[in-house]
């Protein structure tokens, strides 16, 4: 990503609207989601979205690499959140903290339920089981959440994420790992035989 | 290895490539362990509902108020960088003024001639001479403002192409 030093006016007035547009119109709905896997709450969400894109476009380089600059566009929201929920530290010291609001909760059901799939109770069920993985990701605690929805919802590779968020790939790991054992615990009722099996292979050599 | 350690690695397997060594280890382990065997299928079902959602889309209202911003943002970085451009790398003054202002210093010569000859001979300020002197006048003044004129017009008018 390197700003354009020279060329003049003319080559920035040609280049910088269609970049943006383009970037906007490839990554507005990853960032959205984004956005509100993170603060679990539609006008937060909103709200980040605006300001991501707003500080995208205020430094957005002339000729850029389309490569990274998807992470660089995460990064920039995750900076904001991450101002955010500093803001608010105090603040919630004080007040309840928020759940999903049903809009926002309503939205990502009606997001997960897109399939084709014929039977009613099948969609039903599916709905349901959609709702409790949403709800179960929602409740994961905030860094956990952030490295996993980086991973699964935006698609970033773990050495990926640990440049965006700044911590090492050993942390970047171990965030991951948990959260999975965390969504896994917490999805259990949805296991047919409904309880989680014991290790039985204490500890094996290769 | 332990169940940890085969745990990251199911959860690596779904972004990279394993080793030959990682992949038996795997499956010697998920072989004998019903834990990392059911974190496995759980990790997959998870993942699988995950890919299966389609993204959520920001609304209509917002994304038009978004483009609205964006694009008058741009706007202004794209007017303030003609204006830095203009200021650290001023324009070639356009000919025309250039063949204005000589125009200009010529016929103030001829007047100032003219004039000169009408004073020699000791007759009375006319009309005419009068008319010659407020027009000299009026061309000292331009000429005195001319490269005011000239920078202002470099700096302020976007659209001026007549180089």
């Amino acid at each position: 990503m390197q700003p354009e030093s020279s060329g003049g006016t003319r080559g920035a007035e040609l280049t910088a609207q269609p970049v943006f547009d383009e970037l906007y119109d490839k990554y507005k709905d990853a960032v959205f989601s984004f956005a509100c896997y993170l603060t679990r709450n539609l006008g937060e969400a909103e709200d980040l979205f605006q300001d991501a894109w707003l500080r995208v476009v205020k430094h957005l380089p002339e000729k850029v690499e389309m490569k990274s600059i998807k992470a660089w566009i995460f990064t920039i929201v995750t900076n904001l959140y991450r101002d955010e929920l500093r803001k608010k530290r105090v603040r919630r010291l004080f007040l309840f903290p928020k759940a999903g609001t049903p809009d926002l909760e309503e939205a990502k059901v009606s997001a997960l339920v897109g399939e084709s799939v014929s039977d009613p109770a099948e969609i039903a069920n599916q709905a349901q089981i959609k709702r409790e993985i949403t709800r179960a990701i929602d409740r994961l605690p905030e860094r956990q959440r952030r490295v996993f929805v980086l991973k699964e919802i935006a698609g970033f590779p773990q050495a990926e994420i640990s440049d965006i968020l700044g911590t090492p790939i050993g942390t970047v790991k171990s965030l991951i790992h948990r959260a999975v054992k965390r969504l896994q615990k917490e999805l259990s009722s949805y296991n047919p035989k409904g309880e989680r099996p014991k290790c039985d292979a204490k500890i094996l050599s290769v | 290895m332990r169940c940890q350690d085969i745990e990251r690695l199911i959860i690596e397997y779904s972004e990279r490539k394993l080793s030959q060594e990682e992949l038996g280890a795997i499956e010697e382990h998920l072989a004998q362990c019903t834990a990392c065997t059911c974190f496995e299928k759980d990790f997959k079902n998870i993942r699988i509902s995950l890919q299966k959602m389609s993204p959520l889309t920001p609304p209509s209202e917002l994304e038009r108020r978004i483009r609205d911003m964006c694009q008058e943002e741009l706007s202004s970085r794209l007017a303030a960088e003609k204006q830095r451009v203009s200021l650290t790398h001023p324009s070639h003054v356009p000919w025309i003024i250039w063949v204005a202002l000589v125009s200009l210093i010529v016929l103030t010569a001829l007047l100032l001639v003219s004039l000169f000859k009408n004073i020699g001979l000791n007759q009375p300020l006319s009309f005419g001479d009068a008319f010659i002197l407020a027009v000299i006048l009026q061309n000292a003044v331009m000429l005195f403002f001319a490269p005011v004129i000239i920078r202002k017009y470099q700096t302020q008018s976007r659209s001026f192409r007549l180089i």
